[in-house]
């Protein structure tokens, strides 16, 4: 991958990938705060604002159009929890110069408007219309109740937060209701002037175009100023080393079960290259433990998987069951944490785990969004690793480091999501 | 041996191979330099071919068979996986089943062959056992029921049904609970015997690699097998809706609609065919897109929100627009909805709005050739058709107002419909 990446202040990084497969390119603009309930639903709300209008287009149907005569320019702001932070993202999602007509300067053109939504957002008297907060309060509001329609994610919502219910990891990053209700066009101010003067600023750029020009995009259009580097790192999870039992019922066709397990925090690359591993034998595939004996075995579920936090010490098996079978389910998915940890598996099992992740690793490339997040984890975490880098370490993990990355894997959370007891 | 030939685009700047198997077996090769190769198998045969003629009988499925039988053909015929074999050449397989076609797939970065060979063999024969299949049955009346937890999918499917007397699309694509309990292997026999000849089949492949290999694999595995196509039928479908509203409760924030208007399907999916759906897309488009009057006037007065969508589907002998989202006023978006479409027949577009809305679609499409994993799925559907990709751009960039505004002119707003999902439980 060719990739540049360069301090343009204190606190100002750009990671940029000059590729010519892709017939589009992506910018992002990520701010990091430290995730908490306080302020999530005011940087929510924000960004909400934010991919409404700007002061050059302050109207819905302005901004829409010259979106549009940017080839149907994909301009969205954005929040997403990582690990305990939370990203305040802005994306420009545009073509690729060498497909516009009459070789129109897009890149050049979006990176002025998305510098436009970021330096100049549309206010009234110094503050975000209060019309616009109104009715976008009631929109997030209705976004956040909303969850629950998607009841795989609200399940390991609920989940994060009854296992770690003083932790910024079981803050959602969309926000709460009663802090959404409480914001308005003044209050908002803060916020904005936090990530435009003091948040940690992280640019990427995936395209065709060269690092020079898209340097030259940026500085033109994306003048941040010096400021603190410093990101919080997340809590570790403190085991309580006895399993909490929750169901809560609701009115569905299925249960959702979700297990948290505390796990050794992964705090090295060579750390996250074991859990990788482990994961990938145990439930991160269709060839996993999970899947092969949960679904395929003892048809218990259609989906059967582990999901390990990012960056914290914690991980998480959820399946959709049918009613009634939630105890067998569970013995049944304990089951497979005993086989990883008694070392039940073959150093073929190994070899063929590994090579998915090199496969998954290599296939970074394979599109933009994903080169993106890779750029993203290049810049914001000081302990990254190249993609060569990760697939050495993950080629160098041993069994045994695997089984004993395993023997740290304690059950402290049964919940239960729509089923009867 | 056939030869291969060559297709190119210079609008998208890219080109393919393609030819056929003596069989009918359709092979396209992508070239891309992606790390990832992809390959997808598709089979004419989705969830909509439930009834069909052959030797002058007309036979039936349960709803759910096509799906059914993708769940099952990753079985060897020992029983075990041909999950755990690709995954010892490390390619990384899936399936789907649509209301149109069924496709199986792989991506790897190292052994395409060997994965290529495991993908071919699998989709090639059959194994069941009663056992197996009641047990597949429980892993699917999970899948079935997951969907069934998810207002937005029960909002679309509820649409259908009203809009729809008997037309196929009235059934999920994983049938019912109840339809795929009488599956048994003789069903999934039938419909693999029929419906997985060669000659209703496609590989496509995208990726840096050798064409010529790829044409003796697939002639191993679908080269001699001989059969056609059984014609599907669809039942009589009247001009007119089923039912004008329909109306279910669940745990929604807000009620959740989907308002359709039936529109004339086409019997053939040819290019005609596209180019109309093109046209009629654009229209809609600029009537409800983020920068239209309705979209922005509308959410100014608080009656639409971000989830709001609007769209058109034409697939096997149905056609409707959709125009979905959230919030409680629905009746007055229908009303607005319908009064735009009317109005815009009478007071079209200017050129400028056209010329706008057809470079912002010609963007969106161009990114379709982003992804090998799109290009796969869609090459490989485009097999089966008459046309595709690289005409559907063409004809998307030299449409002309007149054919967008005989799109429009063509849809009768009466044959409305409303499903709703109201907050709340049974």
């Amino acid at each position: 991958m060719n990739v540049k990446i360069s301090r343009l202040q204190e606190g100002v990084y750009l990671a940029s990938c000059k590729t010519d497969k892709f017939k589009s390119a992506v910018m992002t603009v990520s701010f990091a705060v430290p995730l908490d309930s306080d302020t999530a639903s005011g940087y929510s709300l924000l960004t909400n604002l934010m991919s409404l209008s700007t002061g050059k287009y302050p109207t819905m149907q302005s901004f829409s159009i010259i979106k549009d005569e940017l080839y149907a320019l994909g301009l969205d702001a954005y929040v997403q929890r990582r690990g305990e932070l939370l990203l305040v993202r802005l994306e420009i999602n545009s073509i690729a110069d060498s497909y516009a007509f009459d070789g129109e300067k897009v890149l050049y053109r979006a990176t002025e408007l998305l510098g436009d939504a970021i330096f100049n957002p549309h206010l009234e008297n110094g503050i975000f219309p209060e019309n616009k907060v109104e009715y976008e309060k009631i929109c997030l509001i209705e976004e956040i109740e909303s969850l629950v329609e998607n009841k795989h994610s609200y399940a390991m919502l609920r989940a994060r937060q009854i296992m770690c219910p003083n932790e910024p990891f079981s803050v959602d990053a969309a926000g709460e209701i009663d802090k959404v209700q409480a914001l308005d066009g003044e209050k908002l101010m803060p916020f904005y002037r936090n990530i435009i003067e003091n948040a940690p600023v992280f640019i990427t750029y995936a395209g065709e175009a060269d690092f020079e020009y898209v340097e030259e995009c940026v500085k033109a259009h994306l003048p941040f100023k010096k400021r603190d580097s410093y990101l919080p790192d997340s809590v570790i999870h403190t085991p309580k080393n006895e399993i909490t039992r929750v169901c809560e019922q609701m009115e569905m066709e299925q249960s959702i079960l979700v297990l948290g397990f505390t796990t050794e925090m992964a705090n090295t690359p060579q750390k996250r290259a074991i859990l990788t591993v482990f994961d990938e034998i145990f439930g991160g595939s269709p060839a996993s433990l999970l899947f092969m004996n949960v679904r395929e075995k003892e048809g218990l579920c259609y989906y059967c998987s582990s999901y390990p936090a990012g960056r914290k010490n914690i991980l998480f098996v959820s399946s959709g069951i049918e009613h009634g079978v939630e105890d067998k389910a569970i013995e049944s998915i304990y089951r497979q944490v005993d086989t990883m940890k008694s070392g039940d598996f073959t150093e073929e099992d190994i070899k063929n785990a590994k090579n998915s992740i090199v496969r998954s690793l290599l296939s970074a490339e394979n599109n933009l969004n994903s080169i993106s997040g890779y750029l993203l984890g290049q810049i914001l975490n000081n302990d990254s690793v190249t993609i060569e880098e990760s697939i050495n370490l993950v080629n160098e993990v041993t069994k045994d480091e695997i089984v004993a990355f395993a023997q740290t894997v304690t059950p402290e959370l049964v919940y239960i999501l729509g089923g009867a007891e | 041996m056939n030869r291969f030939k060559v297709k190119e685009n210079k609008r998208l700047k890219e080109k393919y191979y393609y030819t056929q198997l003596d069989s009918g077996f359709k092979i396209t090769v992508i070239p891309k330099d992606y790390p990832t190769a992809f390959a997808m198998v598709s089979c004419d045969f989705g969830s909509a071919d439930i009834e069909y003629e052959k030797n002058q009988q007309i036979y039936k499925f349960p709803a759910g068979t096509a799906h059914f039988l993708e769940h099952k053909m990753f079985e060897n015929e020992d029983g075990s996986d041909a999950f755990l074999e690709f995954d010892r050449f490390g390619g990384n397989a899936n399936a789907f089943t649509s209301f149109e076609n069924t496709g199986y797939y792989f991506s790897c970065t190292d052994n395409f062959f060997e994965n290529l060979n495991v993908l071919l063999k699998a989709v090639s024969s059959v194994h069941f056992s009663d056992e197996s299949v009641e047990k597949e049955k429980k892993i699917i009346a999970q899948e079935i029921t997951m969907y069934e937890d998810s207002p937005s999918t029960n909002v679309a499917k509820n649409l259908s049904r009203a809009l729809y007397f008997s037309h196929p699309t009235i059934h999920a694509v994983s049938g019912t609970v109840e339809s795929i309990s009488e599956i048994t292997k003789e069903t999934l026999f039938r419909a693999y015997d029929d419906f997985y000849v060669p000659a209703n089949m496609s590989l496509c492949v995208c990726g840096n690699i050798d064409a010529l290999t790829v044409l003796e694999i697939a002639n191993k595995y679908f080269g001699t097998k001989k059969g056609t196509r059984p014609k599907t039928m669809f039942p009589d479908e009247p001009k007119t809706v089923n039912k004008k509203v329909f109306t279910e409760n669940s745990i929604v924030a807000s009620p959740l609609y989907c308002i359709g208007i039936k529109c004339n399907p086409f019997e053939e999916n040819d290019l005609a065919s596209h180019r109309f759906a093109t046209a009629l897309r654009l229209a809609i488009s600029l009537i409800f897109g983020r920068a239209s009057d309705f979209y922005c006037q509308n959410y100014a007065k608080g009656l639409l929100n971000e989830r709001f969508y609007a769209g058109y589907t034409q697939s096997k002998n149905c056609a409707h627009i959709v125009i979905s989202g959230s919030g409680s006023d629905y009746n007055t978006v229908m009303q607005e909805a319908i009064k735009a479409i009317e109005d815009k027949k009478r007071n079209f577009f200017t050129n400028e709005e056209i010329v706008r809305e057809k470079r912002a679609a010609y963007a969106e499409s161009l990114t379709l050739f982003d992804s090998g994993e799109d290009i796969v799925a869609s090459m490989a559907a485009c097999a089966h058709l008459s046309y595709d990709d690289f005409d559907g751009i063409d004809a998307l960039c030299d449409i002309t107002p007149e054919e967008i505004k005989e799109a429009l002119c063509s849809v009768n707003t009466e044959n409305c419909a409303i499903s709703i999902i109201q907050k709340g439980t049974d």
